[in-house]
């Protein structure tokens, strides 16, 4: 496993050489088996579950015991490879080991674990203890071995449960690390694939790793994310919105600037196209990052269908997010402000449906979109048992009968519906989610300036994005800065075949991606030439 | 990253400028209005009596309009549309005034229609186009009749079928033009922009009921013969801001060959040379017409050239159309008949000295320096009374239907 | 990634920075001189818009992008730049006001009846200033987006005008003296004269010594564009009837309407053209605050923006309240300001450091 790990260019320690430094004391070992023990019970406190075991057979001169915590340990590695060959390993029945020779025969020959270490300091004994090892203690030296027994219980793979496709890999990420990078490395078989590993956060050290390509991330930004990952000092990470909200660049933006996936594909696809993928352990969510706006809109099941169906969706994706942005604002603004635009017949029917409704349209807008977010979030939380009540009160009650009750106008239902059905055809939850809130301040605009409201607010936050960067990238990139030719897989997707160069959005480089027809299967895997 | 000291007064500064602008947004929507509280105008029409403007406005009754009005349905017999009647100085003043009877605030981007009665024209055509030039809210594309009775009496008809009286009105002026030519609709723009070209000279559709009564109640459209009807009737002629004359459907459509403004139309025609009686229709789908001024030593020559195309839908002599030369001399009769429209068109605008064939502009783009010397001399009416029109006609019949011999020769056979 | 803007981004800018008042304020004036011969006019001002650009390209390649102020104070003394500085910024404080007041008084007149002028202006000055604390580069990538937009609307615009088109009423050409030409002419020139902004982006360009290529490329697009908007608006109305509106360009687009169900689309078009004209007042704003500091010398330039802000607001507030005051400044009081502030003043400045180099090259020459 060893040759996986790539630590260069990283300021930061591997992880096993050295614990947190941030805790203060790191006292080293003791040769009193005892001392060490009862240190060992003192910091650790009563806890239950962590399980010490003194191996006192008596031909064994020197005393042995091992620690390990129950539950992170797998017992029947404990018990085969740990215990049993402990005690009956002919090796260490001989008589007068000294514990340094025992110790050393332990490690060499005796445990059939795979990875064994030595450790001299309380720090990494605790380290090693939390990551599921066994500790093995021997009086009278210093040194203690940690043996691998890690095995938990974890979830096996399964479907995707927030972004899910018709047509592609049904695979997601587990909250386990290692499932992650396994994942990756089966879909980008090259020596190029980097997998750095990080533990950030005083006490939950939990282990992330940066996955890219070499050669086709571009250094600049792996630099960048290496310094903010570097610069993080907090003591928990439970999700990877936790590192996202701390690396992401400092502007005040409702706008998301580093994606997230659960699908591994999505996160192999964004690495070949240059970007640098963040696993965290303890989630399933792993981060994409540097993302531009419009890698929001690409879901991975648009490379797995046809390119027609696959640009005609993303147009809709365009279009929905604008009629969720703008829908109801546009509704307020034109009902209330300019009623010359609309052809007559449909004012006239507007006109009908408004007679006797209580409130101004900006405040039956308001009302409605309130109480749909409010109905979305009950749809969320609710225990799945009362899901149909929910949907009933939702559509019957409010829908209906507040139309019926002349409390607001049909219109103003289809309108909100609309809008939150558009909101939910974007891939992706998090600019969905952003665009939630501008909705508000939209309609508010509208609702006091009409058009000139609106087109002012919409000015704002297109120069706002257009000065956004995400590590260092533009937000806006491939549309400003214009790159025509960037223009292949933003607001449709090109056919495969035309689609030969790796843009230099993400990447170091503008590099070929196919080569020539003739070398199309001598191709192996990462083979790049610069264009032209 | 050290920020300079004033940046975090920057912060302070933006915080409190945006609460300012908050705050004011809040305080006050200065231009919205809601939609229930709006009287959408359909239609208008301009009177003048005891020298004093009385407007009418056409305004929707929404909840009886919609097919799907509110909660009652609109199963009510209520009328589509309400108009109210206002007299005032000018224009504005009747709309001021209509707030002191209506609950709504009359709101005109949606007007379809102006009427205007013909001595309302006279008295102050200019006011009320400038009146529409001005006011943002007025939509320059709406359609503009005269009447020479009342013209709210117009307004108050009811229609059937098409329950937006104003948009009905519309949908007919529309309809006639492309199928039938015998003139165009007139938008106000149109209007404003013929009057003040060099010609000064617009024609107005006419606009009537065919009967004096006036179907104002619901229960009278609830009959499938409608006792009196709104009518599209002669075509007006203006001639600087003044109404000075009516061309008759006849005269009008050979004023519409002559200004090249026609889609598509129906000519009768006797097959028979021997018959006066109209026996056959020659349905013109295609026509264009280019107007050539020639000074031609003391007067202009306009040479008029018009070519069309079509199909022969009714035939009633024995007429075999599979002979070329029975075609040439359908084709021959046709081109008479067109000329005839021609010159009576022709006849009766010089006879109004009105320029409503626009040859003035013609004649300015052609001869500039002597429009200059007419424009001097203030002589436009004189020269004009002197053009000589020299048209010719080409009509081609190009299909005749499904059977090629009249039904009548085939019955004689 | 690139903090420079690259040249077709300045090509947009500079037609922003020229079309949006253009188009509201130039038809009225131009066809009051020349009726049909209107469109002439725009080439005319053409013709002369290309010596301009000329002109000031090659003071750019001359000073190699150097802030315009700075160069001015090495060339001639600081006194000379100081002085020259003032000038033109009173002449961009001016330019600023007044086209927020003709933005302003535009929505006043067609838009928000009601709405206190006093929020417009202060909404539409903290758009401004926020474009400009964003930086002149995300403003003319947002600026080129916006461009592109026109691909969208003129489309629809000639398209929902094709039935009125009558191109008689463009005829006769040439009817008029050459004494009416240049009269007409002239307004349309001034407007292509503020090509010289360049000089005030050039430290951000790309390629500064394309500058002249580029002002005379954003002189063509506004030159096509003009000439085409220009000619349609008399096909449809004949010129007697642009004479009497203040706004010809948007009643010919209220006239457009396809079929009977899209109609008034004015506010379409006036939404797009609030977009543009947010550019152009941005581009303004950004100029005014460089001119300010490269006239005081001063590193920061933000704290000032608000004093800035004030005294533009203040000054369209009071200054330009009168319509018809605007109107004559737009009619005859902008040619010679301008001419002089962005034409004659950068040539002597020119020539003086040509000449000044000349010498001094001499002076070299002799005593070696």
């Amino acid at each position: 496993m060893k040759p996986l790990f790539s630590f260069s260019n990283t300021k930061k320690k591997p992880k096993h050489e050295q614990g947190n430094t941030s805790v203060p004391s790191s006292r080293a070992l003791t040769h009193s088996l005892a001392f060490n023990l009862q240190h060992l019970r003192d910091t650790i406190g009563q806890s239950s579950d962590v399980i010490f075991r003194r191996v006192n057979e008596p031909g064994i001169k020197p005393e042995v015991a091992l620690v390990y915590i129950s539950g992170l340990v797998n017992q029947d590695t404990l018990n085969q490879d740990v215990l049993l060959t402990l005690t009956k390993h002919p090796a260490l029945q001989e008589p007068d080991l000294s514990p340094e020779s025992m110790l050393a025969k332990m490690k060499d020959e005796v445990l059939a674990i795979g990875k064994v270490s030595e450790c001299k300091t309380f720090e990494v004994l605790h380290a090693m203890l939390f990551e599921g090892h066994t500790i093995i203690l021997i009086d009278g030296t210093n040194h203690a071995l940690s043996a691998d027994t890690a095995g938990w219980e974890k979830r096996s793979i399964s479907e995707p449960s927030s972004q899910g496709v018709t047509r592609g890999p049904k695979e997601s990420f587990t909250e386990d690390l290692r499932t992650g990078t396994s994942l990756m490395r089966r879909r980008i078989k090259s020596a190029d694939l980097r997998i750095e590993e990080y533990k950030i956060g005083q006490r939950t050290h939990t282990d992330i790793a940066l996955v890219y390509l070499k050669g086709i991330a571009s250094n600049k930004v792996l630099g960048e994310i290496r310094e903010r990952l570097n610069a993080i000092n907090t003591d928990a990470i439970l999700e990877s919105n936790y590192i996202e909200e701390l690396i992401q660049d400092g502007s005040l933006t409702p706008f998301p600037t580093i994606q997230n996936t659960e699908r591994p594909d999505a996160l192999a696809g964004g690495v070949l196209e240059g970007q640098v993928g963040i696993l965290i352990d303890g989630t399933p969510f792993a981060l994409l990052a540097p993302s531009t706006f419009f890698s929001f809109f690409q879901s991975s099941e648009d490379y797995y269908q046809r390119f027609d169906i696959s640009s005609f969706l993303r147009m809709i994706r365009f279009t929905s997010f604008f009629v969720s942005m703008m829908l109801p604002a546009l509704y307020i603004a034109i009902t209330t402000f300019h009623q010359e635009m609309l052809p007559t017949t449909l004012l006239v029917s507007l006109a009908a449906q408004r007679e006797g409704v209580p409130f101004p349209a900006l405040i039956e807008a308001l009302m409605m979109e309130l109480t749909f977010d409010v109905l979305r979030e009950a749809g969320v939380r609710m225990p799945r048992a009362i899901g149909p009540a929910i949907s009933i009160v939702g559509a019957l009650v409010l829908g209906q009968a507040a139309v019926q009750a002349g409390l607001v106008s049909a219109a103003m239902v289809i309108v909100v519906s609309f809008t939150a059905i558009c909101n939910l055809v974007i891939p992706a939850q998090v600019i969905a989610n952003s665009i939630r809130l501008i909705r508000f301040l939209m309609m508010l605009i509208a609702g006091f300036l009409g058009l000139f409201g609106m087109m002012s607010f919409l000015i704002v936050l297109l120069i706002h994005m257009a000065g956004l960067r995400s590590f260092g990238v533009p937000y806006l990139s491939p549309v400003a800065p214009l790159t025509f030719r960037y223009w292949k897989d933003i607001f449709i997707r090109a056919p495969h075949s035309m689609m030969k160069i790796r843009p230099q959005i993400f990447a170091a480089e503008e590099a070929r991606r196919q080569s020539s027809p003739s070398s199309k299967h001598a191709n192996s895997s990462h083979h790049k030439q610069p264009e032209r | 990253m050290i920020k300079p000291t004033w940046a975090r007064g920057r912060k302070v500064l933006y915080l409190g400028l945006s609460l300012c602008l908050a705050a004011v947004t809040l305080s006050g929507c200065w231009d919205d209005r809601e939609l229930d509280e709006l009287g959408i105008v359909s239609g208008t029409a301009y009177d003048w009596e005891d020298d004093q403007w009385r407007v009418t406005y056409q305004i929707i009754n929404p909840s009886s309009t919609s097919s799907m009005g509110g909660s009652s349905g609109g199963s009510s017999i209520s009328p589509p549309f309400l108009t109210f009647t206002e007299r005032g100085s000018t224009v504005t003043e009747a709309v001021a005034r209509s707030n002191l009877t209506s609950t709504r605030q009359l709101f005109f981007s949606h007007s379809r229609i102006s009427i205007i009665n013909v001595k309302a024209v006279d008295q102050g055509l200019p006011a009320l186009l400038d009146l529409f030039l001005r006011k943002p809210d007025e939509s320059e594309t709406l359609f503009v009749f005269l009447s020479e009775r009342e013209a709210s009496d117009v307004l108050e008809q009811l229609m059937q079928v098409t329950k937006n009286q104003g948009m009905g009105i519309q949908l007919m002026i529309q309809q006639e033009s492309r199928l039938t030519s015998y003139y165009p609709g007139t938008r106000m723009f149109e209007l404003t922009m013929a009057l003040s070209s060099d010609s000064h000279c617009a024609t107005i559709p006419e606009i009537k009921l065919t009967k004096p009564a006036v179907m104002d109640k619901v229960e009278d459209t609830q009959v499938t013969d409608l006792p009196s009807r709104i009518s599209l009737g002669r075509l007006g002629v203006l001639k600087e801001d003044r109404f000075v004359g009516w061309l008759n459907t006849k005269q009008a459509f050979g004023l519409t060959f002559l200004r090249n403004q026609i889609n598509a139309a129906s000519i009768p025609f006797s097959a028979d040379p021997k018959k006066e009686q109209n026996d056959s229709t020659f349905s013109l789908l295609k026509s264009k017409t280019v107007v050539k001024p020639v000074w031609d030593n003391d007067h202009f020559v306009m040479q008029v050239g018009i070519r069309g195309e079509g199909m022969l839908i009714e035939t009633g002599g024995k007429a075999d159309l599979s002979k070329a030369s029975e075609l040439a001399r359908l084709e021959k009769i046709i081109e008479e008949e067109v000329l005839e429209y021609v010159n009576a068109g022709w006849r009766a605008v010089q006879g109004l000295n009105a320029d409503v064939t626009e040859f003035a502009t013609l004649i300015h783009s052609k001869y500039p320096k002597r429009w200059k010397q007419i424009e001097e001399d203030n002589s436009w009416d004189q020269v004009f009374k002197e053009i000589e029109i020299r048209p010719s006609v080409s009509i081609d019949i190009n299909r005749f239907g499904l059977s090629s011999k009249s039904y009548k020769s085939v019955e004689q056979n | 990634m690139d903090s420079k803007i690259s040249s077709w981004n300045a090509v947009l800018l500079i037609f922003n920075a020229i079309v949006p008042t253009a188009f509201i304020v130039l038809p009225t004036i131009i066809v009051t001189y020349l009726d049909q011969d209107s469109p002439w006019a725009v080439l005319f001002a053409y013709a002369t818009g290309i010596g301009m650009a000329v002109i000031i390209g090659l003071i750019i390649k001359h000073n190699e992008g150097a802030p315009f102020l700075e160069w001015v104070s090495k060339v001639s003394s600081p006194v000379v730049s100081t002085l020259l500085g003032l000038v033109l910024l009173q002449y961009y404080l001016d330019a600023s006001s007044s086209i927020l007041r003709e933005f302003v008084n535009f929505l006043k007149d067609n838009v928000l009846f009601q709405t206190p002028i006093l929020v417009i202006i202060v909404i539409s000055l903290l758009i401004a200033a926020y474009m400009v604390h964003q930086g002149i580069t995300t403003l003319s990538q947002v600026n080129s987006m916006i461009f592109m937009l026109y691909f969208i609307v003129l489309p629809i615009y000639w398209f929902g005008l094709k039935n009125y088109l009558d191109i008689h009423r463009l005829l006769p050409v040439f009817d008029h003296s050459y004494r009416e030409l240049l009269l007409g002419s002239m307004t349309p020139v001034t407007w292509y004269s503020e090509v010289a902004i360049l000089l005030f982006l050039a430290p951000y360009l790309k390629n500064p010594k394309h500058a002249g290529r580029i002002g005379h490329r954003a002189l063509l697009i506004i030159t096509v564009l003009m000439t085409m908007n220009l000619s349609e608006m008399i096909m449809i109305f004949g010129s007697n009837y642009i004479k009497a509106t203040s706004y010809p360009g948007f009643i010919s687009l209220s006239v457009v309407h396809i079929g009977n169900f899209l109609e008034n689309l004015d506010i379409l078009f006036i939404s797009y053209w609030m977009l543009s004209i947010y550019f152009k007042l941005g581009i303004f704003l950004f100029v005014t605050l460089e001119c300010f500091k490269q006239t005081f010398r001063v590193k920061e330039k933000e704290p000032y923006l608000i004093g800035i802000l004030m005294v533009i607001c203040a000054e369209c507030l009071y200054t330009w309240k009168d319509p018809s005051k605007l109107t004559a400044l737009n009619a005859e009081g902008r040619f010679p300001i301008m001419m002089l502030v962005n034409l004659i003043l950068p040539t002597l400045i020119y020539l003086y450091s040509l000449m000044a180099g000349k010498i001094k090259s001499r002076r070299k020459e002799t005593p070696s």
